[in-house]
């Protein structure tokens, strides 16, 4: 009998990239597997009587016995899988027509084409992957950055996972020390100190909230607003982090009145830098104009670097920065004699590079963070929310008595299990639906 | 008259309760081998305490008998851990241990609707008509529709003193010897388990002005609403082990059955021998030891925390380690007793065997510990049984429902591998279902089962709009600027003190007040707690019907099994099945969300 959602059905599916390529592979997985292979496959032994983890060389054959292509089967038996199923791996040479032959051939003996991310689902299903580990296989899987490529491989590997249940097991022990007390009052269980391990959890729990925002701009890349005085060097600065001119640098106050927009990689982080309108009072209607725009880019960065001309005397920025907003500040031009110092501002200098490498560490802190050092990170705004909502419950649990302390954190502990898909509620349900297209 | 509707099996706790609540609907007898023993305290002479308090304020809400009897001869009471918050405050009440008998022996044996039978049941055979005879081992076959097995340590009950074991159900008392027969034989997979009880001294022989004195509470609180007349007369004590005793039994372990190996039963972690104890937490270097008395004119006391399987010649010289035992007389020795369980997964959440349609079990029997978990399991039990014996609906009690609901789920889906023991941290939902909201939570359940009579259930309706109308009260009253509900919320200021500052209350009961107390001061908590179950039940109430986990795909080989033998109902039973894994319950879940799109398209 197949369910609905068809997940005792065998799919197959072209598992490498579409386009021409050295090496192709269709992967077929399901109880029906190996049979197919049996049918489209013709080498020495058949790999319905090959044992796992084996491969047989030979050739693939279409409907009449014609020889599409050789190559290799590899065969792979339940539970010992990524699926947890009977699964076999046809590699041939990666011709798109070669492909198409072999996976119309696979359909044609009884398999049903696999849905977007659906071997994904499997493996989660036969718990070979906990949520995050499928959440990650599919940031791979779409990952446009070496850093989130990196994060999501980090995430595939159960390093986050492993994050969270290290944090969990805290929380346990304390909860556990909490209900001791409660359920045996009189029996002498020592009242132990639970502020400490609790404070641990939050600062655990905040630093992993934290990574948050850097898995996301990993992921989706970040966008950086230049803003500063007419001629403070927006222009030249932006030409010499990209290496090339970009916008019309100009001596005269005010030539980017527009604003412009310029992409490179820092860090492995797409980076959108936007140079805006220089910002000062003016009258020119065009002008003011783009002032306003700008205070509203600098708004939606992620972060803002505010330039100011070194090498003149120091004005404040007219205008106040958007609240909240992260900030770098720059001293332009140190090539020429400094007419001002302030350790908050980096000198930088876009005629000679001087602190342009300090400039470029400064971008990478302010937007991975810690992160940057290499912990795994939450990746989709569903693990941020999970992670933010343990935290709350860890600091309530703080200055609670002991029975709602003790309730705070089994919420949190709950929450935590959301993350890794642990405890499966209907958000969890949710999420599966969201990301492995298994609807109609 | 030829037959009863039920027949319930054995007279301890379960056995009572069960009794108790089929005679409100059905005729019913009561087969035991001694009636004198109706009713007894086995164990330590107490009823409540964290966990089973609960219960027992549910029992009572549906009309159950034991709160009734532990209030009616109760000698001390104590509210545990009321300073640690509405959810977990638990009442204790030590009892006069023969009064407590006493006065359940007149309560069944004047019952006019149960007859007390005296015989020992040797077999249970199918009348082929859906009901069953129990066959006594004297060849009497009595007739009833369903029966109710309440045999606590009694099947083929070991009793052991040091190495030296005895065929008992409990001390002095024959075993059952036939009876786990006829259930291995239908194919209930039956277990060996093991608890023990501490010996009980002489009251005489020990110097009373040596131990730490706890006083009863002055004002007494009972489960019924109404302590009985002693409720505040006598303290308890304590005492603690000292390195003689942990050096005496560190010598003498060999001796004791457990250690040697000579007993195959599981026993209670949370429940430990002194034993046990000294060996696991070998860094402690004294516990803790409670002296409670038999009664008001006490002969004997009990030291509970000190129960032992070692032999009595040792347990003389280990008990006269203890601080004010000195010159200790044990009256009754330590033992241990071992006894077979029947697996509680092998029951419906009724308590009725899935194998044995019409034979139910309740307490010890299903691998419980304590008086209390039996009582509740006896009334369920017994109000299942009579309700089938006469064609009614079966009702089942949820486990959102409170304690009874929790302590249910929890044997039949999860099962136990040792005694299993109530306590607050096995209820999700513990802000939620409290003892003092125990009658509002259940009187509606009390009805639908036919134990709650329309009279009881209007005054506690009544009750509520009295404690209704006192919040309302407190919101309509400002106290310097803020309205007086404001003022109770905070952490430092007790409804009496409000009042102090010239609020007024309509009259309300002591219970009505703590019950307005508890509401204002935990309001936000609750509606909280409330609307995450009211999310929970939205996943875990899913109904399974229909879905053929043989055929589901994405289900592990093990989870499979372990469903297609449970049968749970909706999601939320799934999950608690042992052996089923998050990633199966996803699949469950998945499933469900597809067939509920595709009926939707149709």
């Amino acid at each position: 009998m197949t369910t609905p959602l068809g997940l005792s059905d065998t799919i197959a599916a072209i598992a490498t990239a579409p386009g021409h390529a050295g090496v192709g592979i269709v992967r077929v997985s399901g109880p029906g597997a190996l049979g197919v292979a049996d049918g489209l496959f013709r080498g020495r032994g058949r790999p319905s009587r090959t044992r796992g983890g084996r491969f047989l060389y030979g050739e693939f054959v279409g409907k009449g016995g014609e020889r599409l292509d050789d190559g290799l089967c590899l065969v792979f038996r339940k539970p010992h899988s990524y699926t947890g199923e009977d699964v076999a791996e046809f590699q041939t040479h990666g011709s798109p027509a070669v492909l198409a032959a072999l996976l119309a051939r696979a359909l044609a003996l009884g398999a049903r084409p696999a849905r977007p991310g659906e071997f994904t689902l499997r493996a989660y299903l036969a718990g070979r992957l906990d949520l995050a580990q499928a959440e990650a296989v599919l940031a791979l899987v779409n990952a446009g950055t070496d850093t989130a490529r990196r994060q999501a491989a980090l995430g595939l590997s159960g390093a986050l996972g492993e994050r969270v249940e290290r944090i969990a097991a805290a929380l346990t022990r304390t909860l556990a020390a909490i209900q001791a007390l409660l359920d045996y009052p009189e029996e002498g269980v020592p009242e132990e100190d639970r502020d400490a391990p609790l404070a641990g959890a939050e600062a655990d729990l905040a630093a992993l909230v934290a990574t948050a925002r850097a898995g996301q701009v990993a992921t989706r890349g970040a966008r950086l607003a230049l803003v500063g005085r007419p001629n403070a060097g927006k222009s030249s600065l932006l030409n010499a982090l990209l290496g090339y001119e970009r916008s019309i640098v100009t001596p005269m106050p005010g030539t980017t009145r527009d604003y412009l927009e310029a992409h490179l990689s820092l860090a492995g982080v797409p980076v959108t830098l936007v140079d805006t309108a220089g910002i000062r009072e003016t009258a020119d209607e065009v002008e003011a104009a783009g002032v306003r725009q700008a205070l509203s880019l600098a708004q939606g960065a992620d972060l803002v670097l505010a330039l100011e001309d070194g090498s003149r005397p120091r004005e404040a920025l007219p205008v106040d920065l958007p609240p909240g907003a992260r900030v770098i500040r720059v001293r332009t031009k140190a090539d020429l004699p400094a007419a001002w110092e302030d350790a908050g501002a980096l000198a930088v200098s876009a005629v000679t590079g001087v602190g342009l490498p300090e400039l470029r560490e400064a971008i990478q802190t302010a937007l991975l963070g810690d992160a940057a050092r290499g912990e795994a990170w939450l990746t989709t705004e569903r693990q941020a929310d999970a992670a933010r909502r343990a935290l709350e419950h860890v600091q309530a649990a703080r200055t609670l008595p002991d029975d709602l302390a003790g309730y705070e954190l089994e919420e949190a502990l709950r929450a935590l299990a959301d993350l890794t898909g642990r405890d499966v509620s209907e958000d969890v349900v949710d999420a599966v639906f969201r990301n492995f297209c298994v609807g109609k | 008259m030829s037959g009863w509707n039920v027949i319930v099996i054995g007279g301890g706790h379960a056995g009572l309760e069960a009794a108790w609540a089929a005679a409100k609907f059905a005729r019913t007898a009561l087969l035991v081998g001694n009636p004198a023993t109706v009713g007894r305290m086995p164990c330590n002479p107490a009823v409540g305490g964290p966990g089973k308090s609960q219960l027992v304020f549910e029992v009572q809400a549906l009309g159950g008998l034991m709160g009734r009897l532990a209030d009616d001869t109760a000698i001390h009471t104590r509210v545990l851990n009321a300073s640690k918050g509405p959810a977990v405050q638990s009442l204790r009440v030590q009892n006069e241990r023969d009064a407590y008998a006493e006065r359940a022996q007149d309560v069944i044996f004047g019952h006019p609707d149960i007859e007390v039978v005296r015989g020992e049941a040797a077999d249970l055979e199918p009348d082929g008509r859906g009901g069953w005879f129990v066959v006594t081992t004297d060849g009497r076959r009595l007739a009833a529709r369903s029966v109710v097995v309440a045999a606590g340590t009694f099947l083929r009950g070991v009793t052991w003193y040091g190495r030296q074991s005895r065929a008992e159900g409990r001390q002095g008392e024959p075993p059952a010897r036939f009876l786990s027969e006829p259930l291995a034989r239908a194919g209930h997979h039956l277990k060996r388990y093991k608890t023990g009880t501490p010996p009980r001294v002489r009251a005489d022989s020990v110097r009373f002005a040596e131990l730490l004195e706890i006083p009863a509470d002055p004002q007494p609180r009972g489960f019924t609403g109404r302590p009985g007349p002693r409720a505040a007369e006598s303290p308890t004590w304590q005492t603690h082990t000292t390195p003689a005793t942990h050096r005496l039994i560190e010598k003498n372990l060999h001796e004791s059955p457990m250690y040697a190996g000579d007993i195959a039963g599981l026993g209670p972690r949370y429940c430990p021998s002194i034993e046990d104890k000294v060996v696991r937490f070998a860094h402690h270097d004294r516990h803790l030891l409670f002296v409670e008395p038999d009664g008001i004119q006490t002969s004997e006391v009990y030291l509970q925390g000190f129960s032992s399987s070692l032999p009595p010649r040792l347990q003389d010289a280990l008990v006269r380690t203890l601080p004010g035992f000195e010159q200790a007389v044990i009256q009754r020795y330590a033992y241990a007793v071992e006894y077979d369980v029947v697996d509680s997964t092998e029951l419906t959440l009724n308590l009725e065997s899935r194998l044995l349609p019409g034979i139910f079990t309740a307490g010890q029997i299903n691998g419980t510990s304590g008086y209390e978990e039996a009582a509740a399991q006896g009334l369920v039990a017994g109000t299942a049984a009579a309700r089938r014996a006469l064609g009614l609906e079966t009702v089942t009690v949820s486990r959102e429902t409170g304690y009874i609901g929790v302590l249910l789920d929890d044997l039949v889906l999860k099962g136990s591998d040792e005694p299993y023991r109530m306590m607050t941290s096995r209820v999700e939902h513990r802000l939620l279902v409290r003892q003092d909201n125990a009658d509002e939570r259940m009187t509606a359940l009390g009805q639908r089962l036919g134990l709650v009579s329309e009279d009881a259930a209007r005054s506690v309706g009544e009750k509520y709009v009295r404690v209704a109308a006192g919040i309302d009260a407190l919101r309509r009253q400002r106290v310097g600027g803020q309205s007086a509900e404001a003022l109770l919320r905070r952490p430092e200021f007790t409804l009496a003190e409000v009042e102090a500052l010239g609020v007024t209350l309509p009259p309300l009961s002591g219970a009505e007040r703590e019950a307005v107390e508890i509401r204002v001061k935990y309001a936000g908590y609750i509606e909280r707690a409330e609307r995450q179950l009211q999310a929970e039940a939205r996943g875990s109430e899913l109904s399974l019907e229909g879905v053929d986990f043989a055929a589901l795909g994405g289900l592990s080989h093990e989870a499979r099994e372990k469903l297609l033998r449970a049968r749970p109902q909706t999601v939320g039973q799934a999950a608690r099945v042992p052996g089923v894994r998050h990633a199966d319950l996803s699949a469950l879940l998945v499933h469900l969300r597809q067939r509920r799109s595709v009926s939707r398209e149709i």
